[in-house]
């Protein structure tokens, strides 16, 4: 690998771009890690999980279902629902990596965190564009790794001493509250999270944590409902 | 579930969660994600992750609870109200965990 000048200034970029982000990043790992703990997870475990899955959201919810007793078809659906998101990310960012050899690729979806593609998609979009889009958004993704990782292994020495009633707990769902604002962008977007969690509620007494997933593609029913509904009306 | 079954079960997840994100990306082509499928994928995030908070602000004990003494719940609304307002996940993370500490503390006067 040998980069030129300019694309290593791009990837610096990446990393500045990144950092402000980190204040989202650092309370997310430093639970992760604590749920782990809390879960009853052996040590490695708890360090060797956000290094396969990395991926908050879904690395949560599967130790969840693991404390609950859940069957591992459930884990891994959810795990699989809650990560479709990146299926759109993968989609809409691909265009622009047209040029990227193989052998980048791999690292490159294995970074494709949250922060990693809001940044990257936003700076692709502006008018004077980018021309060295691998090494920005590895400049991106690279920081928010190393960053996950410390601060998870933080979490994970701090897991036990952290006594209950401080309810470090409820920032496990305030941190998704916090994603789902910018996700909520119009009628459609409104729709699915409403029916979702209504239905996540109502839905609490299936078996196993099922009511996440049913929520989930409930939602995404409802907002597609409400689209094509939109769509006839004459504007 | 053993802890060994379980990090068998993560390493799946992982291995889905990789796939998602390379779907488009691991080789290099010029397809495009049907519009049908594409417009529903835009709307998964605002899909799922109602159904990760909802649970835990409206049922915190396993069961619906809609009492004020419910600290959750007002704690969660205080959070909302933050998060529509900044956008930052970090004062949304502040602002709920102040709330609820502070509500514990009142409660426990009363």
């Amino acid at each position: 690998m040998r980069w030129c000048d300019e694309e290593r200034d791009t990837f610096l970029e990446g990393v500045r771009a990144s950092l402000p982000l980190m204040l989202g990043v650092i309370p997310f790992a430093l639970i992760c890690g604590i749920a782990s703990m809390d879960a009853g997870l052996p040590v490695w475990q708890a360090l060797v999980i956000p290094l396969v899955i990395f991926a908050g959201a879904a690395q949560l919810a599967v130790t969840h279902l693991f404390v609950i007793g859940a069957p591992a078809m459930v884990m891994v659906v959810t795990a699989l629902v809650i990560n479709l998101r990146f299926v759109m990310y993968s989609a809409s960012i691909a265009p622009h990596f047209r040029q990227v050899p193989g052998r980048w690729r791999p690292l490159l979806s294995y970074l494709l965190s949250d922060q990693a593609f809001a940044l990257s998609l936003t700076k692709f979009n502006q008018r004077e564009g980018c021309r060295y889009p691998l090494a920005y958004t590895l400049g991106t993704g690279v920081p928010v790794f190393f960053v996950w990782h410390l601060f998870n292994g933080l979490g994970v020495l701090l897991g036990a001493g952290v006594p209950e009633s401080w309810g470090l707990d409820f920032g496990v769902p305030l941190t998704f509250m916090a994603l789902l604002v910018p996700a909520v962008q119009d009628r459609p977007t409104l729709v699915a999270a409403l029916v979702s969690g209504i239905t996540a509620v109502g839905a609490s007494g299936l078996p196993y944590g099922l009511n996440i997933i049913f929520a989930a593609l409930l939602g995404v029913g409802g907002g597609l409902l409400f689209d094509a509904k939109a769509e006839r009306r004459p504007a | 579930m053993s802890h060994g079954l379980f990090f068998f079960v993560v390493l799946l997840c992982g291995a889905v969660t990789f796939s998602e994100r390379g779907a488009f990306l691991l080789f290099p082509s010029d397809k495009e994600p049907h519009p049908r499928l594409a417009k529903g994928l835009r709307l998964v995030p605002a899909a799922v992750l109602p159904a990760l908070v909802t649970p835990a602000l409206f049922m915190p004990d396993g069961a619906l609870d809609l009492s004020p003494s419910n600290l959750r719940l007002l704690a969660g609304v205080v959070a909302l109200a933050i998060a529509l307002w900044k956008r930052s996940v970090f004062l949304t993370l502040v602002s709920g965990l102040t709330a609820l500490w502070f509500f514990q503390w009142v409660s426990g006067w009363l």
